[in-house]
């Protein structure tokens, strides 16, 4: 039995502790453990010169600072469970094989082919125009916004902007400042333990926090008007690598602007204005010398209309 | 003021307090230190100068026969996976495989990072700060499960989203038959 008494612990007593808690990552008893008894007993268990441990821990905290790949990627599922809580997905096979195989193979021309879990393309049973992406590579394409689309290239572009918000991680970007640095704060810790109630709790209403963050942003706020004429550009590059017609981006926009008198919801509340980001996106292109390439659009369009077609 | 006289290990008794237990924690994080060393010794037996070590930052990864994310896969990696790097060539890295043979890794699912998993925690060396990814922290598996339990969301779906998959020979006919580019880069 574990004697707590401060003037009886013993030096086994204290690396035992240690030892557990450095496995168990309950941070706060930890850190303090550390602090108080770390250098003494990290030499009487091995565990080589104090100073290297402690650099470690120290390069650890600061490591745990930023929010990693994974923790993206938890938060982009949490976001993705949100969205699916609120739209039904459409679960046709053949247009979700066409989708997947879309945004599979423009991921695969995007500055981050590999996301820690992977692009997933959702297609939403839903009459709106919106297309939305998760933090980590949950990419949700409505089905409204499927058919109001001319042409394959002009969904490439659409699906092509979202992925560049993935790839520039704009879904964190979203998250409120305050709740960020509680984030990073409450969360920064080495790791966390279900053992440790407190901790969990903090860290589960923090989560939460930042999750509703992203899916206000997503749903009803929309992202900044930078962060949009950057996805904009990114999609330009991505469609030119993959050898789409980079100017379906504003024959996409073209035609949100022409359904905008039946429908003013989804893309148009949380998307900047469409002349500005034609503008912005020809400057562009004729900047970084993206050419338009109608070559093979009438040949993928014909695809297009057969599975659009075979999924009403 | 902690300091107690040290006794030879007399008959078998289970006491977790005990100097015995102590010098068996020495032994066991020893021999821990000694079986790492011992791989990395056999990694490095084949690596050349130029090689470099990096680490898997996705939960899977595919070694590929070539530099392309449509050709047949050669081993899978996990997270935090060591791999040694023998060269780079427009985002792909020609990788060093255990038994010797080579393969190809794109870049977007390496770090020059050290991946530190939980359980490594406490056993690593004097690394600097920004060289360090911490694997479970924060948002994990674990706060998912606890934040999953207090609402009603859907992360059913969530999961039956994420086990779609198509084979990547699919992906290239569609570039083909699409007459779009199918080498990247």
């Amino acid at each position: 039995m574990l004697q707590f008494t401060r003037a009886g612990l013993s030096r086994s007593s204290k690396a035992l502790i240690l030892i557990l808690l450095l496995l168990s990552g309950c941070a706060s008893l930890k850190d303090s453990y550390v602090e108080k008894f770390g250098s003494s007993v990290l030499r009487t268990v091995g565990l080589g010169p104090a100073t290297s441990v402690f650099s470690a821990s120290e390069g650890m905290v600061k490591a745990a600072q930023e929010m990693s790949r994974e923790e993206e990627y938890y938060l982009g599922r949490a976001v993705a469970a949100q969205i699916l809580s609120k739209y039904k997905r459409n679960e046709d096979p053949a247009l979700n094989e066409y989708l997947n195989k879309l945004g599979l193979a423009l991921a695969a021309f995007s500055e981050q082919p590999n996301t820690f879990g992977g692009y997933h393309f959702v297609l939403l049973e839903s009459s709106e125009l919106n297309a939305m992406a998760a933090p980590g590579g949950f990419i949700f394409i409505t089905s409204g916004m499927l058919k109001a689309m001319p042409d394959e290239d002009a969904l490439a572009s659409i699906l092509a902007h979202e992925i560049v918000h993935v790839e520039k991680r704009h879904g964190i970007k979203s998250i409120k400042e305050e709740n960020l640095t509680a984030a990073l704060l409450a969360l920064g810790e080495l790791g966390s333990s279900l053992a440790c109630g407190p901790v969990m709790q903090q860290a589960t209403a923090v989560f939460g926090a930042a999750v509703q963050d992203v899916v206000d942003t997503l749903l009803v706020k929309g992202y900044s008007r930078e962060l949009e004429y950057e996805a904009d550009a990114g999609a330009l590059v991505i469609l030119d690598r993959t050898g789409y017609n980079p100017f379906s981006l504003k024959q996409a926009l073209d035609v949100l602007d022409a359904s905008f008198v039946n429908n003013h919801t989804g893309w148009f509340d949380t998307h900047p204005g469409n002349d500005e980001r034609r503008e912005r996106a020809i400057a562009f292109a004729g900047e970084n010398n993206i050419l338009p390439d109608p070559v093979g659009v009438e040949l993928r369009k014909r695809r297009f209309v057969k599975q659009i077609k075979s999924g009403q | 003021m902690f300091k107690q006289p040290i006794r030879p290990c007399g008959h078998f008794k289970l006491n977790f307090l005990s100097p015995c237990f102590v010098r068996a924690l020495y032994v066991l994080v020893y021999f821990l230190a000694f079986a790492s060393a011992t791989v990395s010794y056999e990694m490095a037996a084949a690596q050349e100068q130029g090689d470099r070590v990096v680490y898997v930052e996705t939960k899977l990864a595919k070694v590929r026969s070539q530099p392309a994310h449509w050709a047949p896969a050669l081993k899978d990696l996990s997270y935090g996976d060591k791999i040694v790097e023998r060269n780079r060539s427009g985002g792909w890295l020609k990788v060093l495989l255990p038994d010797g043979s080579e393969g190809y890794l794109h870049e977007s699912a390496v770090t020059l990072k050290v991946v530190v998993l939980k359980a490594s925690v406490g056993l690593v060396g004097d690394v600097a700060a920004s060289d360090i990814v911490l694997a479970g922290k924060g948002f994990s598996g674990e706060v998912e499960a606890n934040y999953a339990s207090d609402k009603s969301l859907n992360y059913e779906e969530v999961n039956r989203v994420e086990q779609y998959e198509l084979p990547p020979t699919q992906i290239a006919d569609f570039l083909r038959e699409g007459g779009l580019n199918v080498a990247v880069h």
